[in-house]
């Protein structure tokens, strides 16, 4: 049986990690891919209880994996109690197609491990401050997809999107990103697409 | 578009003499991934699609159509080159060098005496760090280099109780 794709999300508290999980689920089962979810958290299963509550998913796919520590050990210097989360749904609710791996919410240097997952995305929030994408964290620059979560609140906070646009574009000129509004459901799409083409979850790809 | 899923080999094996080839650049940190859309330097766009635990060393043939192999190139990237050869006290040294540079959370390549530093920042923020760290000492130097081509660096271990 084919191991499921393993597709990491990472970002700072608070970016929207959860509700692009939220959104993605329904396109995902549009489309007849088995997906289970994993969420990290410091010492409380608060982001797996809300997804398993979502109505979006089977409760039993979703695990809540309680790091401890800081969150980004759990995704890179040691990733065994992930990685025995992932074993263990395949194992009890396989064959899946894909795995969604939620990191806890941690500073801009965070990345995942390619021990850990295949594919992973960055989620930052435009009202945390518009010019994170000039810090030039790690986590931002190394990411396959980054999302700029929350385009609708710039106006409110005094953000500037086309600032933003013309750091990321610095920061990130050979990798994809997206600017978004996840509040609503079309927010994900372009997400969903840039998703299936960067983790092969897209089948057109001839073998 | 082609999908790509296995190691056939080394460039340089006898199989694939002769055969042109076409370089699929990948840079240290991408040398452990199992799934990767690029753009091969002929313009070919492949879909790296390997099994778990495979590495992207240089050399190695994703594909072979008779004619051409697309193989793996890891070209030089920039470091921070520490030599501690010469160094009076090089257990400290090794010690500061990785508080210094440890939580920048990347594997470094480490050879005899020599400890390379992929460098995520910039010369002027590394060696601002050890001049901090008071280590003007140091033989210290930026080079272009090739890390971990044949093997997957060392990682850095950061754990916090």
């Amino acid at each position: 049986v084919a191991e499921a794709i393993r597709v990491g999300i990472g970002g700072p508290v608070g970016s929207g990690k959860t509700r692009l999980i939220e959104r993605l689920l329904p396109l995902l089962h549009g489309d007849g891919v088995a997906v289970a979810v994993i969420t990290n958290d410091l010492v409380t299963r608060e982001d797996a209880e809300r997804v398993a509550a979502s109505g979006l998913i089977d409760p039993a796919l979703v695990v809540g994996v309680e790091t401890g520590a800081c969150p980004h050990t759990a995704i890179r210097e040691d990733p065994s109690a992930n990685l025995d989360a992932i074993a263990r749904l395949e194992s009890e609710r396989g064959p899946l197609d894909l795995v969604l791996l939620e990191s806890g919410g941690d500073n801009l240097a965070a990345t995942f491990t390619s021990d850990l997952v295949d594919w992973w995305i960055y989620v930052i929030d435009t009202a945390a401050g518009d010019d994170i994408p000039r810090k030039r964290g790690l986590g931002m620059l190394q990411a396959d997809l980054l999302v700029v979560n929350k385009i609708d609140l710039a106006p409110h906070v005094g953000a500037d999107l086309a600032r933003m646009r013309a750091d990321v574009q610095v920061a990130r000129p050979d990798r994809p990103s997206v600017f978004s509004d996840l509040r609503t459901p079309e927010g994900a799409r372009e997400i969903y697409e840039q998703l299936r083409y960067g983790a092969l979850l897209d089948p057109a790809v001839a073998g | 578009m082609r999908r790509l899923s296995a190691i056939l080999g080394h460039r340089d094996d006898e199989r694939f003499a002769g055969r042109r080839v076409d370089g699929l650049p990948v840079s240290w940190a991408e040398a452990g991934r199992h799934r990767l859309r690029r753009a091969t330097a002929g313009g070919s766009d492949v879909a790296v699609d390997l099994p778990r635990g495979a590495f992207l060393e240089d050399g190695a043939v994703l594909d072979d159509d008779g004619v051409t192999i697309v193989a793996v190139v890891r070209a030089e990237e920039p470091a921070l080159v520490v030599d501690l050869a010469r160094v009076h006290d090089p257990i400290r040294a090794a010690a500061l060098i990785g508080h210094a540079f440890g939580n920048q959370h990347v594997p470094v390549d480490i050879e005899g005496t020599t400890i390379r530093v992929p460098l995520t920042t910039s010369e002027q923020v590394a060696r601002a760090t050890l001049d901090d760290l008071h280590l003007q000492h140091l033989q210290v130097t930026v080079e272009a280099v090739a890390l971990g081509r044949r093997t997957p660096l060392h990682a850095s271990r950061h754990e916090h109780t």
